[in-house]
């Protein structure tokens, strides 16, 4: 049979060269640094998997109202990475990770899929209060250099009925012989007494009455209510496509967050201790050399945030950076650290923050590091009908910016689709060249002395964003590590040339590091100090690889495979799909029969054409859909324009019947041969197919070697690490989600 | 090319899950950054984009490189990745990928005309005038050197609309270069 003229390639129409010609004009393209794009394409791999983790916790905390919106955005890909631009010809790519972009943009996996479900059972069984020793596992082995793996247990400590959502964590630090957990705790916010009538109204009836005498003292019982009633997603539609009655129903100033601190000898009892620390919302960043417990306080004031409670927040500019320090937690002294200016020649309508962001202290002194940056907030430029468009749909909204001004997507709520595309050349916002509006974030470690003499600026800690205290040398992490006993003069760390210093830690013998690779892979070096510039690996067979380092405390890394992409195939256990019609006599059924092999050679397609007043088959074909024709070769998918196909007689090549794809009917082979409908099929929740559960390892130094301990448990919400500290011949894990991991030797 | 290993520790308290290799990543990125980068710069008529879309499908490759690197095609899919991303990246910043208009002849840094301006090339410009579908299956069968069918299977789409496609795309350059 011939076939379709219009459907034929034919290459006899165009030069024979044409294969040539383009490999010629492929020859002269630029491909650029192919070892700067694998390296920015394992750092875009793991940026994405840090975001999931990210991400999840997140969504576990969107129940409360305020979140929606939050959420949205973060969901649709406004978050950071997104606004990264085609790079320039002389630059490294960079690509943006949006790992929740349309479905449109990302091919659907049509390759068996071998993943396989995430255990749900939990390894670990949480005992209130009590003692350890719930499971035990390991053997002592001795590694390549010397060091010994301690045979450990590990058991939850913490008292279940504490434990709440995320941010009610555990911060730990060494402390006495002993660790210290510090849990904040936020109050939960205040609701008005009485809403102007048109917020009432703004809720339906049967919310309304929920609330005859005017709504209850705060939102954790407002919450309460409203899902007993099964409206809370009502309400929370309502608030998150409402700005002013989201403003309204938030316009109570809430108490600063509260701070309970136990210490424990042991990780087991532990003891409340009655400490000053301050009740604000200010930022938190806290140290402690085992004997001296040091924070830092980002001191607001009204005149930069007036409408901030209790002083503000974290995220307004700073009057005043504080460093607190006590040896016993009752009595404390208070030095201070000078705020970076704004640059004089700064355009006025570009906010400049300020942000004391992390701490390390040793016995002598300490370093505080002052993130200071410029920042165009480009909505607040708009005109307030644009800006309202912009924030008030609950769909969220992503930001590119360019050479020649900023984009603007405004996304669906209920699709995720793009709705709308807005742009303002930088003329338009008022600018006369392009603006930073992802930031100019410049980092001042300032460092100080225990005698309360004012901190002062380090030279040139441009670059270093994290510093430490290993035991009595600060460190600052990266590419090109350096060290400094008195946080003022800073020397390189020698002979860690093959990456980026992560994370240091102090250990029994001396100190041990973290590196990274180009390749996102991870080794674990020893060495008795920073300054000697000699460092053996730590090879320690128990430790599986492939594992990052994902907080470090004292004497203690909390090491993360940060999960794997679960892509979740609703139709992972079809075997099969059917498509069927009855049209002008005739019963159409097209069977797909999936195989085996990973390549999908063995698929099988059958198709037949059944008159159905006879019973006749009148035509049928057999074939294998991975064969360079295509499997069939009498059945023309392209009828119609496209938009149906038709089925031709092999002898004279007419269509017997032609029909459209909109006339095909849909059904899913299941394992057990039984056809279902697609719907029945639960589609893939495009939160929980982001990532199977992360695996978490705990590498301790203790006093006679490290404790190499698995500590997950399969993937529990909220369940993300948030503090470890070794201490004794033990270490502590502190959870998102309010729980405490004990590993001991055993 | 690794695959999937499913890891179950012998050890009882380790929650059982899965683990995906990414071993020979870096390999394959080796042995196909070239052609990658430079098909997807020829469909989409600009350098710097087709290098954002490569590098983009690479690092979702990498992400799921356990499953995407068992496929028979690891690269074609890495293609369609990279197509589609650009597509969807020209819709969301209009200002920032201009559209490739069928007459258009861009002079800006990393259009492709510019990085190839030396060249007496008939060919590029009747290239241009194409469609990016057409391209698409146009660089995918004449310099990737795919099948029909691995072209569909890349692409997503069925071998008939690749005969489609490529027939009119041919035809449209045998006019467009006066071989018709």
């Amino acid at each position: 049979m011939e076939s379709d003229d219009t459907n034929e390639s034919d290459d006899s129409n165009v030069p024979g060269s044409l294969a040539r010609e383009i490999e010629l004009i492929a020859d002269d393209l630029p491909v650029g640094d192919a070892s700067a794009m694998l390296a920015s394409v394992h750092a875009a791999a793991k940026r994405r998997r840090r975001r999931r983790n990210a991400v999840l916790g997140l969504a576990a905390a969107a129940t409360l109202l305020v979140t929606g919106v939050v959420v949205a955005q973060f969901m649709s890909g406004n978050s950071g990475d997104d606004m990264i631009v085609s790079a320039p010809v002389t630059e490294p790519v960079d690509t943006e990770p949006v790992d929740t972009e349309p479905t449109d943009t990302e091919p659907v996996d049509t390759e068996p899929t071998s993943t396989e479900p995430v255990s749900p059972e939990s390894s670990l069984v949480p005992i209130a209060g009590e003692g350890p020793d719930v499971q035990s596992d390991q053997v002592a082995v001795v590694d390549g250099v010397g060091t010994e793996v301690i045979p450990s247990a590990v058991s939850v400590v913490s008292d279940p009925e504490a434990s709440t959502t995320g941010g009610d964590q555990n911060e730990l630090f060494p402390w006495k012989d002993g660790v210290l957990a510090i849990r904040t705790t936020y109050p939960p916010q205040p609701l008005p007494g009485e809403l102007p009538t048109d917020v009432v109204d703004a809720f339906p009836p049967e919310v309304q009455e929920l609330f005859p005498d005017g709504l209850p003292p705060t939102i954790d019982e407002a919450i309460e209510i409203l899902q007993e009633a099964d409206l809370l997603d009502e309400v929370t539609q309502i608030l998150s496509e409402n700005a002013a009655v989201s403003d309204a129903i938030y316009s109570q100033p809430s108490e600063g967050p509260v701070r309970t601190v136990r210490s424990s000898p042991d990780g087991v009892e532990w003891t409340d201790i009655d400490s000053a620390f301050p009740a604000t919302s200010d930022g938190w960043y806290a140290a402690s050399t085992g004997e001296r417990f040091v924070f830092v306080r980002n001191v607001t004031g009204p005149d930069e945030a007036p409408d901030a409670a209790a002083g503000g927040t974290p995220f307004s500019n700073p009057v005043a950076i504080e460093v607190h320090s006590s040896t016993n937690l009752v009595d404390w002294s208070v030095q201070t650290v000078p705020v970076p200016e704004r640059p004089a020649d700064l355009d006025p309508r570009i906010p400049f923050e300020v942000f004391a962001h992390s701490l390390a202290a040793t016995d002598s002194g300490f370093v505080v590091a002052v993130d200071a940056s410029a920042h165009l907030d480009y909505v607040e430029l708009l005109e307030p009908e644009v800006r309202d468009r912009i924030q008030s749909g609950s769909g969220g909204y992503s930001m590119d910016q360019g050479a020649e001004g900023v984009s603007i997507g405004i996304y669906e709520s209920e699709s995720g689709e793009l709705a709308e595309t807005l742009t303002f050349t930088w003329a338009e916002l008022g600018f006369d060249s392009p603006q930073p509006i992802d930031g100019m974030s410049d980092v001042i470690h300032y460092a100080g002395t225990w005698d309360g003499a004012p901190a002062v600026a380090t030279g040139d800690s441009q670059g270093w964003l994290d510093v430490r205290a290993v035991g009595d040398v600060f460190v600052r992490l990266g590419p090109d590590p350096q060290w400094s006993i008195d946080g003022v003069e800073w020397t390189p760390v020698e002979g860690l040339d093959d990456g980026i210093v992560e994370a240091a830690i102090e250990t029994s013998t001396g100190v041990a590091v973290r590196t990274s690779q180009r390749d996102g892979t991870q080794s674990t070096y020893v060495g008795e100090d920073l300054m000697s510039g000699e460092w053996t690996p730590l090879s320690l067979p128990e430790l599986p690889d492939g594992l990052s380092s994902e907080v470090f405390g004292s004497g203690a890394f909390l090491l993360s495979d940060y999960g794997e992409e679960a892509y979740q195939d609703p139709y992972a256990d079809a075997i099969g799909s059917v498509q069927t019609a009855e049209v002008d006599g005739y019963e159409y059924r097209h069977e797909s029969l999936h195989g085996t092999a990973a390549d999908g050679s063995d698929w099988v397609e059958t198709y037949t054409l059944t008159d159905i007043a006879t019973g006749e088959v009148v035509a049928t074909e057999t074939g294998d859909p991975s064969s360079p024709d295509g499997p069939f070769e009498y059945l023309d998918y392209q009828a119609d324009f496209g938009n149906g196909l038709r089925i031709l007689d092999p002898e004279s090549g007419d269509a017997l019947v032609t029909m459209s794809y909109d006339e095909l009917t849909h059904q899913i082979i299941d394992a057990d041969g039984t056809l279902v409908d697609p719907a029945e099929f639960e589609p893939p929740d495009p939160t929980a197919q982001m990532m199977m559960s992360p695996e978490y390892w705990i590498l301790a130094s203790v006093p006679d070697g490290w404790l190499v301990q698995n500590v997950s448990d399969g993937g529990t919400p909220d369940r993300y690490p948030s503090s470890v500290v070794s201490f004794g011949d033990g270490a502590l894990v502190a959870w998102g989600n309010g729980e405490i991991s004990r590993v001991t030797a055993t | 090319m690794t695959k999937d290993a499913s890891v179950t520790s012998d050890d009882e308290t380790r929650p059982e899950r899965h683990l995906v290799a990414v071993d020979g990543f870096d390999d394959f990125f080796a042995e196909h950054h070239d052609r990658i980068v430079r098909s997807l710069c020829l469909v989409l008529g600009d350098v710097h984009l087709g290098r954002d879309a490569a590098s983009e499908g690479f690092a979702r490759a990498l992400q799921r490189w356990g499953r995407v690197g068992s496929y028979e095609n690891p690269a074609g899919w890495i293609y369609r990745v990279g197509l589609n991303w650009a597509r969807s990246r020209r819709r969301r910043t209009v200002r920032e990928i201009p559209e490739f208009s069928a007459s258009e002849s861009r002079s800006s840094d990393g259009a492709v005309a510019a990085e190839t301006s030396d060249r007496d090339l008939r060919i590029l410009p009747a290239l241009r005038r194409l469609s990016v579908d057409h391209r698409a299956v146009v660089v995918a069968r004449y310099y990737l050197d795919y099948s029909e069918q691995q072209i569909a299977t890349a692409l997503d789409i069925r071998p008939g609309t690749v005969k489609s496609r490529l027939s009119r795309a041919l035809e449209r350059l045998a006019d467009d270069l006066g071989t018709a």
